[in-house]
């Protein structure tokens, strides 16, 4: 299978001035194309932390981190804005959205970021993915109006409409309902069926459960399970 | 003759031909007075709004103050309208002649001692050569007839650019309190703006925006202050070099108002941003 992501030795700390505090220490783990990885570890434990990283929102303090072979430590900010509009895609617990904005409008913002696309196969694509997501009758809906499940269905359309190859999601059920997190999770297994590589980092166990391999994150350090 | 119209005091002055010529005052009727053609009539110039009660060519009897005696006077002139002299007693502003009169200077009607010190007083002479005007005071000094005090409009000219340099440090000081704190209200307003907008701005930067993008949406934002402004001084102003000046001024004050928050936004990072944000 091939590696598109691969971490050796990475290592992040955070210091208030005063004192460090070494959040992530020594990790090193690969994950392969079409990858559906559970990243679990009690809160405070870093995890959150090594998915911001693997997303390109922070960046590592020592190790050598690389995305389909190429060494991402040192690019550019316009270099890391390209791959996070174009190789990642972002669903996070308190969904991330723009509250004014209404359903259509979020979804477009990485639209706007992306080069230039013909605006009616974007719209096609976004008609289609809302209609996936059962949520196509609230396109033009704000977003402060809808349920916490519908809000996280934006969150996904809006990660998946510059077709990245991996999508990222930070507790993507952690302010759900259990239906609702049945939901998400079904979309998220499906994603992962159609190649797409996905990362959820959860400290639900169930949630990891449904996916197919599995890393701990406790005190820094990262294990397999 | 009436002391007053619309109740405004009228001025009365004895003025030489030359003095019109020389400030380029015009009649919009008639003409000005010669110094030669003072007979039994006395020839008068009058300002613009005492057109209704003065009427041009008409002869009116004033009483002669001076010489206690009634005069004829003939209005041969009338003042364009907004007609103004330099006021050389106050130099920097101008007299409005619309409700002044003039005459010609004349023995006849400045001819007891009282009028004559009063003319004196309030004499202004034009000269090439300030050595005449001292060689005057000087032989009045001689003779014992009036201390005369010699003040040159270079020193008048002097006094007001001293006055004018006050008033501007004055204004400069007062400008420079207000400016301080519309700047200071305007970058908190920026701080405010950032920090209410921080999560917005840190979906913008995950998915993919960089802090450029964050900075033009900072520069709208006050552009959207500039903008009417700088319109409003090319509608009054037109294209010249104020309305130049009040731009490069507006882009310097952008500048100046945009240096704290981009430094502020620079500093951010998404994680954090992310996290901190309320929307």
């Amino acid at each position: 299978m091939e590696k598109i992501i691969n971490l050796k030795n990475v290592n992040k700390t955070f210091s208030n001035g005063k004192s460090k505090f070494e959040i992530l220490k020594d990790i090193s783990f690969e994950v392969e194309k079409g990858d559906f990885i559970a990243i679990t570890g009690s809160s405070g434990s870093g995890k959150t932390t090594l998915l911001n990283l693997l997303g390109l929102l922070l960046r590592p303090t020592s190790g050598e981190y690389t995305l389909n072979n190429k060494t991402v430590n040192d690019v550019t900010e316009k270099e890391s804005a390209i791959l996070r509009n174009s190789f990642f895609g972002y669903v996070v617990q308190d969904f991330a959205l723009i509250n004014q904005y209404t359903v259509m409008q979020n979804i477009l913002v990485p639209v706007n970021y992306a080069p230039k696309r013909v605006r009616a196969s974007v719209n096609a694509e976004i008609n289609e993915y809302l209609e996936r997501l059962n949520i196509a009758n609230k396109k033009h809906e704000k977003v402060c109006y809808l349920s916490g499940g519908e809000k996280q269905r934006v969150a996904i359309a809006r990660a998946l409409i510059n077709n990245p190859q991996v999508i990222l999601a930070d507790e993507p059920t952690g302010s759900l309902d259990s239906q609702s997190t049945k939901n998400i999770m079904e979309i998220l297994i499906e994603l992962s069926s159609e190649g797409k590589t996905v990362i959820v980092v959860t400290h639900e166990g169930d949630v990891a459960a449904k996916c197919r391999s599995r890393l701990h994150v406790s005190d820094g350090q990262i294990f397999a399970k | 003759m009436n002391e007053e119209c619309d109740n405004v005091a009228i001025q009365q002055y004895c003025a030489d031909r030359k003095l019109f010529d020389m400030l380029d005052i015009k009649c919009s009727s008639g003409n000005v007075y010669d110094n030669e053609n003072i007979n039994s009539e006395v020839p008068m110039v009058v300002g613009y709004k005492l057109r209704n009660i003065y009427k041009l060519g008409e002869n009116y009897e004033m009483f002669n103050y001076s010489s206690d005696e009634v005069m004829t006077v003939k209005i041969v002139g009338l003042l364009e309208p907004g007609s103004t002299i330099p006021s050389l007693y106050n130099i920097g502003s101008s007299l409005n002649l619309d409700y002044a009169v003039f005459m010609p200077i004349s023995n006849n009607l400045i001819n007891n001692f009282a009028n004559l010190d009063m003319a004196i007083n309030s004499t202004v002479i034009f000269t090439d050569d300030e050595t005449n005007l001292l060689n005057i005071s000087k032989k009045s000094a001689e003779l014992n007839l009036f201390s005369m005090q010699y003040n040159s409009i270079q020193s008048n000219i002097d006094g007001y650019l001293e006055y004018l340099n006050e008033k501007l440090q004055s204004r400069i000081m007062t400008i420079g309190i207000i400016s301080v704190f519309s700047i200071g209200s305007m970058i908190l307003n920026l701080f405010t703006l950032i920090s209410r907008k921080r999560k917005e701005f840190s979906i913008h930067l995950m998915m993919g925006a960089i802090r450029k993008d964050i900075m033009m949406q900072l520069v709208c934002h006050i552009g959207i202050l500039f903008v009417p402004a700088i319109i409003i001084c090319l509608i009054i102003e037109g294209f010249n070099s104020t309305f130049l000046y009040t731009v490069i001024f507006s882009a310097l004050l952008m500048i100046i108002l945009l240096i704290l928050p981009i430094m502020r936004i620079k500093r951010m990072d998404i994680a954090t941003m992310l996290q901190k944000g309320e929307m």
